[in-house]
């Protein structure tokens, strides 16, 4: 059955109420027609007994006429005057009664005559006694009509009687089935009514329990959605960041978070239901209302790089702010939602970063300047600082061998002193040279650089420029790095060449290239058994100039080192040494993963 | 040496360097007549002003003037001297020098030593090659 509640009920109500009107009017119906009945039994009952009536007032009548016939005396002729008079009383009420009742009327019809007859014969006799006397009114007597006429009328009355108590049987009969079928009628009707009343009563019933449960659920779905409110308040009042939300009419503050009570310093309380004109200085009011009537008018999210916001305590901070237009169910405006960051602290750090950035690049600008003087000043001093040594070494030389003869061994010393001065300072100028252009030189890295090969190649050609060295070397196989090739084999020809000029006093010399990991990171390592040094000294092994040997022990220059350390430090890697006097020394690198794009912005 | 030997052009601005290589040459018996100029101008004028070609030319890099590249560019960019061997005899051994020598066209390139037995060792070699050995045509 479908159909809601209230159409259920109207149907089981309507339907009650159509049976009840049913049985109601049957039942009305029914009282009606036994009422009827009633009366008709009532009616034949007074039929019946107006009937009787006659009988005995007829009898009574007779008695009268033959009482005073045969007494002659007058007081005889009351009761026959009497019942003549009831006898027309009593055809009075049933000619009344015979309107309705054609049965009646017809024996009425054939009553009535007789009736008559025998009224006519009485008084025919009374006024014969009266006028002819006693005997003549007897002689009519005598007759036997009269008994005639009574017995027709007794004949007549019977039937009457007779047919009359059919007809009374009928209507009692006739009473007593309508009472039943009205009882029936009753009682069915009240088992359904009963029954639609259950029904009703069950629908009604189910759908009260229905709505119970409906209504537990909307309470749980109700404290759960003032949980999720609450949640969502606090939230908004939480967040990070300004939330602020205003009536799209007026632009009032509808809500107004901890983030916005803290940038702006106005309290919430102070602010709802107010307007910007109410805190902040006119020109910002009218920019920020220009921007909210323009998200309004705009329909969609308006971003706003930067504003500027006076707060209660003077302060102007910068807002970067998002302003959204809430719309309601037609699409037209009603809420403006804003959402702010105080970009303030940001801003500035953004400018600090930018006058840095600018001091950098005017520091580039100059360091460029500079290494571009300094380019010139190497390509110079790579020309014309050698050419006057080499004038002053080629005449000395020129002398020595001309003028061989003519000099004593003092003044040839001399010359030759000049001569070693020249070669050394010549030799000073390569390095310093060196020195500069491998601080210049742009990295060309590679990706597998043989540092073994590269060990094995300085040892063989070291071995050639020295035939008669013995020197014992160890090189560990397939050393692969990263980097300039050309770079790194600057810092093995340094190292390893190091280690062979330290180890030429020792008889048993010994060399050795390794690498040492070290917590899966690569060291790189250089030993010797040679003169070694005193750790005392061994920062200052990698400065330029700086030589912990005198020159005539072992001749160098002291930038060997300093430009070992240059082209480590340009890989990223570090380098360091230890040793000790006469036992030897351990030179160790590492070398940083180095990518070619990097390379390059990191030597401008 | 014969005697029919063509000159060697010596482009030198340092009379120093001049007279030391004139020594070395001397020392190693080189008996070519060398014409020295003191600058790139003077050696332009000199190369484009005879049909008198040198054997070789042995040219600073460091030159009043013009210097030294150019005068190589304009000697491989004429018709009459493309061919001729030019020597750099210079002091520098800058990376960026050797290499624009080469793209120019240079023969070869050769840094004067300071040590002055090494210099006549090298000026030796030199003249053993460029003057002796080497073929180019006429």
């Amino acid at each position: 059955m479908t159909g809601s509640i209230q159409q259920k009920v109207a149907v089981g109500v309507g339907l009650v109420s159509l049976i009840f009107c049913l049985a109601f009017g049957f039942v009305y119906n029914s009282i009606n027609d036994s009422t009827h009945t009633r009366d008709k039994i009532f009616q034949s009952r007074q039929i019946l007994q107006e009937l009787n009536s006659i009988l005995i007032n007829i009898t009574e009548a007779e008695t009268g006429q033959r009482g005073y016939l045969l007494t002659q005396q007058p007081q005889y002729l009351s009761p026959y005057t009497t019942a003549i008079r009831q006898l027309q009383h009593n055809l009075d009420v049933l000619q009344g009664l015979a309107k309705q009742d054609l049965l009646l009327s017809d024996q009425l019809k054939l009553l009535e005559p007789v009736l008559n007859l025998k009224l006519n014969e009485l008084q025919r006799t009374v006024v014969l006694n009266r006028t002819h006397g006693k005997e003549a009114a007897l002689q009519v007597v005598m007759t036997n009509e009269g008994q005639k006429l009574m017995d027709e009328i007794h004949n007549r009355i019977a039937q009457t009687i007779y047919l009359e108590n059919g007809v009374l049987q009928s209507r009692r009969q006739q009473s007593q089935y309508s009472q039943q079928v009205t009882y029936i009628a009753l009682d069915v009707s009240g088992v359904v009514i009963f029954f639609l009343l259950g029904l009703v009563y069950w629908v009604v019933n189910r759908e009260n329990t229905r709505r119970e449960q409906a209504q537990r659920d909307l309470n749980q779905l109700n404290s759960v959605l003032q949980k999720n409110m609450a949640l969502l308040d606090s939230i908004i009042e939480n967040v990070p960041g300004m939330i602020f939300l205003k009536d799209a009419k007026e632009l009032r503050f509808q809500l107004f978070n901890k983030a916005a009570e803290e940038v702006v310093g106005f309290l919430s309380e102070e602010v709802l239901g107010k307007n910007d004109y109410d805190f902040f200085p006119e020109a910002q009011a009218d920019q920020f209302t220009h921007k909210d009537r323009e998200t309004l008018r705009l329909k969609r999210l308006v971003d706003i790089e930067e504003e500027a916001i006076s707060t209660r305590h003077g302060e102007i901070r910068i807002l970067k702010t998002k302003k959204v237009p809430i719309l309601d169910d037609k699409g037209n405006p009603a809420y403006l939602l804003g959402i702010s960051q105080d970009i303030t602290e940001f801003k500035q750090t953004q400018e600090h970063i930018e006058q840095l950035n600018a001091r950098l690049e005017r520091q580039v600008t100059h360091l460029n300047a500079l290494n571009k003087e300094l380019e010139a000043f190497s390509y110079s001093v790579s020309h014309d600082l050698r050419t006057p040594l080499r004038s002053i070494e080629g005449f000395s030389q020129a002398i020595l061998e001309s003028a061989i003869e003519k000099l004593d061994d003092t003044e040839k010393d001399y010359l030759h002193r000049v001569r070693n001065s020249s070669q050394q300072m010549a030799q000073l100028i390569d390095d310093i040279l060196n020195l500069s252009r491998v601080t210049r030189a742009e990295l060309n890295i590679e990706a597998n650089v043989d540092l073994s090969e590269i060990a094995r190649d300085i040892v063989k050609e070291l071995q050639n420029q020295e035939p008669q060295r013995q020197v014992s070397v160890e090189i560990e196989d397939g050393i692969l790095v990263k980097g300039d090739c050309g770079l790194l084999k600057v810092v093995l020809q340094n190292l390893i060449g190091n280690a062979w000029k330290f180890t030429s006093k020792q008889p048993n010399a010994f060399i050795s290239f390794e690498n040492h990991p070290k917590n899966g990171t690569p060291i790189y390592a250089v030993h010797d058994n040679g003169a070694g040094f005193n750790m005392a000294y061994a920062e200052k092994l990698f400065e330029a100039f700086q030589r912990l040997h005198a020159n005539k022990e072992f001749p160098g220059t002291g930038i060997g080192l300093a430009i070992v350390q240059r082209i480590i430090a340009r890989h990223r890697g570090q380098i360091w040494g230890d040793g000790d006097v006469g036992t030897g020394a351990n030179f160790y690198f590492t070398l940083g993963n180095i990518q070619q794009e990097e390379v390059n912005d990191d030597h401008a | 040496m014969t005697t029919h030997s063509r000159a060697i052009l010596l482009v030198e601005d340092n009379e120093d360097d001049e007279k030391l290589t004139l020594m070395a040459f001397e020392k190693n018996g080189i008996a070519n007549k060398v014409v020295v100029v003191r600058d790139g101008e003077e050696a332009l004028e000199y190369l484009f002003g005879t049909e008198d070609k040198p054997q070789v030319i042995m040219m600073d890099l460091k030159l009043p003037k013009i210097g030294g590249l150019e005068v190589l560019k304009k000697i491989r960019e004429n018709e009459k001297t493309k061919f001729l061997p030019v020597v750099v005899l210079t002091s520098s051994k800058e990376e960026q020098d050797i290499i624009q020598a080469y793209n120019l066209g240079t023969n070869a390139y050769v840094r004067k030593p300071v040590d002055f037995v090494h210099f006549i060792e090298a000026i030796k070699q030199l003249g053993l090659f460029w003057l002796i050995l080497n073929e180019y045509p006429r």
